[in-house]
C-alpha cells in the first residue's frame, strides 16, 4: 500500500472520530505537526506513545508530537517528534519562528499506557515517556496545564488549536481536558 | 538500519513461522474442536511508521489483542488478533464444554486461555524446531484499539533494539465448525529484528 493511499484510509478512519467539516491533519507516529486558528490536529490509537501539544492560546498557534520514546540518546537519529528530549526543543523552534512568544506557551500531554505489564519489563515505556516529557517541558520553562496519562487504555486525541481543547476518545468514551 | 535477507533464509522463515502456526491452531482446535485453518505466512521488510499507516482503516476498531516477547535466543514479539465476533465464537465453544453458569470474569479468563494456548504453542515449536534455548513472556491480552497495542509493540520494539526497520511475517486463520465459516477476523504477526534474522539463519543453514 503506497503513502498515499494509507493517509486515504487514515481519513476514512478519521470520519468516525471528527467532524469531517473540521480542518484536521494528522500526525504520525513519531511525527510533530503544527496549525493555527480553526485547524485541529490529531493523533489516532496512542499506546505507550505520549502526544504532545504546545500552543499559544493568545495568538491561536499551536503543535502536536507523537512522542515514541523517553530520550534521543541510546539509539540517535530519528524523526524529531520521536523523542522526548528532541520533540521539546524543535516544537519550541519552529513555534518561535511562527512569531510566538515562548512566555505565552503552554503544553498539554495525553497517552502513555502500559497496556502489556509483563512484557514492559522493569519500568513501563508508558511511563518513562510522561516522566521524560514533563521533565523537558520543566527544562524548557513551559508551563504543562492538563494531562491525561498512564493507566492501561489507548487513547486517540485531538487538539482544537483555536481554543486548546484536546479531545480523547477511549475504547469507552470520548471526553476532553 | 537496513534488512538483508536472502532467497533461503526467506523461504526458511516462511516455513518456520508456518509450521509454528499451524501447530498453534492444532492446539486450538484441539482444545475446542472448531477447526482453524492457517494462510501462507506473508513476509515483509518495513519501516514501523509505515507499518502502523497500512492500518489506519481499522486503528479504532476494538479488537482482542495478546503481545508476547521472545526473550533470550530470539528477541521479536508475538502479536495475536482476534475481533469480538471470532473470540465469542470460540469463547462461546470453550464454555459450552465447560457446561454451568458463565460470569464476565470466566469468559475474560477466557479469552486470555485461548490466547495462551496459542502462543505457547507458536513459540514452542519455534524453539523445537530451531533447536535454540530461549524463553519468553507469558501473553498479556486487552481489549483495545487495534492502532494502540500496534502503537505500544512497535514502540517497545524500537526501544528495546535501537532500530526502525523490522521484519514482519504475517498469517491469518479462519474459525470453521462443520463447513461453515465462524470468523476471519483473527490473525498473528511475528515482529523480527535483524539479529533474529541472523539467529535463524544460522539455525536454518545447521539443519
Amino acid at each position: 500500500m503506497s503513502l498515499e493511499s494509507s493517509m486515504n484510509s487514515v481519513q476514512a478512519s478519521l470520519k468516525k472520530f471528527i467532524d469531517s467539516n473540521e480542518k484536521y491533519k494528522i500526525i504520525g507516529m513519531g511525527d510533530v505537526g503544527f496549525g493555527e486558528d480553526d485547524e485541529v490536529l490529531v493523533t489516532l490509537a496512542l499506546g505507550s506513545c505520549v502526544a504532545l501539544v504546545i500552543y499559544d492560546p493568545k495568538t491561536k498557534v499551536g503543535g502536536l508530537a507523537h512522542i515514541m520514546q523517553p530520550s534521543s540518546r541510546s539509539s540517535g537519529a530519528g524523526k524529531p517528534g520521536k523523542y522526548a528530549d528532541t520533540a521539546v526543543p524543535y516544537m519550541l523552534r519552529a513555534l518561535i519562528t511562527k512569531g510566538v512568544s515562548k512566555a505565552h506557551l503552554v503544553a498539554k500531554i495525553a497517552g502513555g499506557a502500559t497496556m502489556f505489564p509483563y512484557v514492559d519489563v522493569s519500568e513501563s515505556i508508558g511511563k518513562k515517556n510522561v516522566d521524560a516529557v514533563k521533565e523537558t517541558l520543566k527544562k524548557y520553562d513551559i508551563n504543562l496545564i492538563a494531562e491525561d496519562t498512564l493507566g492501561n487504555v489507548g487513547r486517540s486525541v485531538k487538539f482544537y488549536v483555536s481554543t486548546g481543547r484536546m479531545v480523547i476518545k477511549t475504547k469507552d468514551r470520548i471526553y476532553e481536558i | 538500519m537496513k534488512i538483508m535477507i536472502n532467497d533461503i533464509v526467506q523461504d526458511g522463515i516462511k516455513e518456520l513461522v508456518n509450521i509454528a502456526a499451524a501447530n498453534a491452531s492444532t492446539a486450538l482446535s484441539e482444545m475446542t474442536g472448531l477447526l482453524i485453518t492457517v494462510s501462507v505466512p506473508e513476509l515483509r521488510i518495513v519501516n514501523i511508521y509505515d507499518f502502523y499507516l497500512e492500518f489506519a482503516e481499522t486503528m479504532e476498531e476494538i479488537v482482542y489483542g495478546s503481545v508476547v516477547k521472545f526473550q533470550g535466543g530470539l528477541e521479536g514479539y508475538l502479536l495475536i488478533f482476534m475481533d469480538k465476533k471470532s473470540m465469542e465464537e470460540v469463547v462461546g465453544r470453550l464454555l459450552e464444554l465447560l457446561g454451568g453458569e458463565v460470569s464476565k470474569e470466566l469468559a475474560l479468563d477466557t479469552v486470555k486461555e485461548v490466547f495462551n494456548i496459542f502462543s505457547s504453542s507458536y513459540v514452542t515449536a519455534i524453539y523445537n524446531f530451531l533447536n535454540i534455548y530461549a524463553t519468553h513472556t507469558p501473553p498479556t491480552v486487552t481489549e483495545d484499539f487495534l492502532g494502540s497495542i500496534l502503537n505500544t509493540a512497535l514502540g517497545l520494539m524500537s526501544f528495546n533494539t535501537g532500530s526502525d526497520v523490522i521484519l514482519t511475517v504475517k498469517v491469518d486463520l479462519r474459525i470453521q465448525k462443520d463447513d461453515k465459516v465462524l470468523g476471519t477476523d483473527f490473525w498473528m504477526v511475528h515482529l523480527m529484528t535483524s539479529r533474529d534474522i541472523e539467529v535463524i539463519s544460522q539455525a536454518i543453514m545447521s539443519l
